[in-house]
């Protein structure tokens, strides 16, 4: 035998199962023709398939049938009937989910306080700051009544003021005009020296916020005390100097700071 | 069957490629039964191919009761399985798959996963001693026809062999079915199968002239 004829006997199986190019058949044949050898080989396959052929199958033992109940496939059985691949794949997710569970475990924070619950992963759970956040509720509350005192005062000094002026109008109606367009120069001058002075209190108060609430309604009551006194002075120094300060005239004006007084007692109670 | 098994499967319109048709498209039917839950219509399936599955585990194991065994097993996992079967390839292309995989973890079990040589001294004993001992009277009359005949010599035969050789000669499966059932490429499935051809070969030859 010759590496041609291991070459050659190497197709002789393929040749009978028909697996082999019309070309390299037909070259097989040329050589079995020559080798009576290999012919002896191509003779030893065929009877070997001629084995093969004649197997029948064996019948069954008995039928294989699948019993009623027998819907419910455990994971096992599940997991049994892929192909390995599969497996293989179904594994290594399993190992990938139970790693990032670990690590999203191992990550997460947890923390509950006063009935409110924080959850953070991987970063860690802000400063729980009730301080801070007390503070800034007390904060917004304090710039609430700070507004809510400033429209107050500057409500009240519109009020005085209308009301100065309505008694004024009321009280003069006996004076000489020049006597009213004296009062009428003193209530414009209060007017706007009252007006000047809501510029500064809103500042004042504004900075009275950074204390406490007692503090602001102290502050408040001292700043309706001082209007009083600045529209006392007003009204005194303007008659002082004024060269129309008849009786008439002090009368008035003795009524335009009773009034007041009254206003501002009233506002302050 | 025979030598000319690898002829090509007939042609469709052909009355033989009819049947063949009717055949799938029962099966078809049933399968979709089965996956409904319809354990009766997967009767008629383990009905239609419980001999074809039978005998490859009788021939891959060697062992009736042990083929048995398995293949009960092989139906109730086909059956728990059915529902992932989506019916692109034939139903017994899917069912063969399960079956070899099947027997080939069991012979793995038994430790008989291994391919022999016919100067192993120690596997030739083993087939002498063993066919007379597990032999009724009915099976040492069929001892000597074909079936036990080749029974025997597959034993000589790796189980990858061994299960390429059946489906090739038994179940009478193309080259690709058969890589499609095995899970190989055809390379590999030609490979095992003229290797397995060439023990059989040398065995019957050697058997020929010991007679």
């Amino acid at each position: 035998m010759t590496d041609k004829c291991n070459h050659y006997r190497d197709l002789i199986p393929r040749a009978l199962l028909g697996d082999l190019e019309a070309g390299r058949a037909a070259e097989l044949e040329g050589h079995l023709s020559e080798c009576a050898e290999c012919r002896a080989e191509r003779e030893q396959y065929g009877e070997t398939l001629d084995h093969l052929a004649m197997v029948e199958d064996e019948p069954v033992p008995g039928h294989f049938f699948i019993p009623a109940d027998a819907r419910n496939a455990s994971l096992r059985d599940l997991f049994g009937a892929v192909a390995w691949p599969w497996k293989l794949a179904t594994a290594t997710g399993l190992v990938a989910l139970l790693l990032l569970a670990g690590l999203g475990l191992s990550a997460l924070q947890f923390r509950s306080a006063g009935g409110v619950y924080a959850f953070s992963f991987g970063r860690p759970l802000p400063e729980w700051d009730n301080n801070a956040k007390n503070e800034a509720a007390i904060q917004a509350l304090r710039v609430e009544m700070r507004s809510f005192v400033e429209e107050t005062i500057q409500s009240e000094r519109k009020q005085y003021l209308a009301t100065l002026r309505s008694e004024l109008a009321r009280s003069s109606r006996g004076l000489a005009p020049e006597q009213r367009r004296f009062l009428q120069v003193a209530l414009n001058d209060i007017e706007k020296r009252m007006n000047e002075r809501m510029v500064t209190t809103g500042a004042s108060i504004a900075a009275e916020t950074a204390s406490s609430m007692d503090t602001l309604y102290a502050r408040l009551q001292a700043q309706r005390s001082q209007d009083l006194a600045l529209i006392r002075k007003s009204i005194t120094d303007t008659a002082r100097v004024s060269q129309a300060n008849d009786r008439q005239t002090q009368e008035v004006l003795t009524t335009l700071l009773e009034v007041a007084d009254l206003q501002i007692k009233r506002g302050i109670n | 069957m025979g030598s000319t098994v690898a002829s090509g499967r007939v042609e469709p319109s052909s009355e033989q490629g009819r049947l063949e048709l009717m055949d799938r498209l029962s099966d078809a039917s049933w399968v979709a039964a089965s996956q409904r839950g319809d354990t009766a219509a997967f009767n008629r399936l383990v009905l239609k191919w419980e001999r074809q599955v039978y005998n490859l585990a009788l021939r891959m194991l060697q062992d009736p009761d042990d083929a048995a065994e398995t293949t009960q097993e092989i139906f109730l996992r086909a059956f728990r399985a059915i529902r992932s079967f989506r019916q692109d390839s034939n139903f017994s292309t899917w069912l063969y798959r399960i079956a070899a995989n099947h027997c080939l973890t069991r012979l793995k079990k038994r430790g008989l996963h291994r391919s022999y040589s016919l100067d192993d001294e120690e596997m030739r004993a083993t087939i002498d001693q063993q066919a007379p001992r597990q032999e009724s009277h009915e099976q040492q009359f069929l001892r000597e026809d074909a079936g036990a005949r080749v029974r025997e010599a597959l034993v000589l035969l790796s189980a990858d062999q061994r299960l390429v050789v059946e489906l090739k000669f038994f179940k009478e499966m193309t080259f690709e079915e058969i890589a499609d059932v095995v899970q190989a490429p055809l390379s590999t499935v030609k490979s095992r199968l003229y290797d397995g051809l060439s023990i059989l070969k040398q065995h019957f030859a050697q058997r020929k002239q010991r007679a």
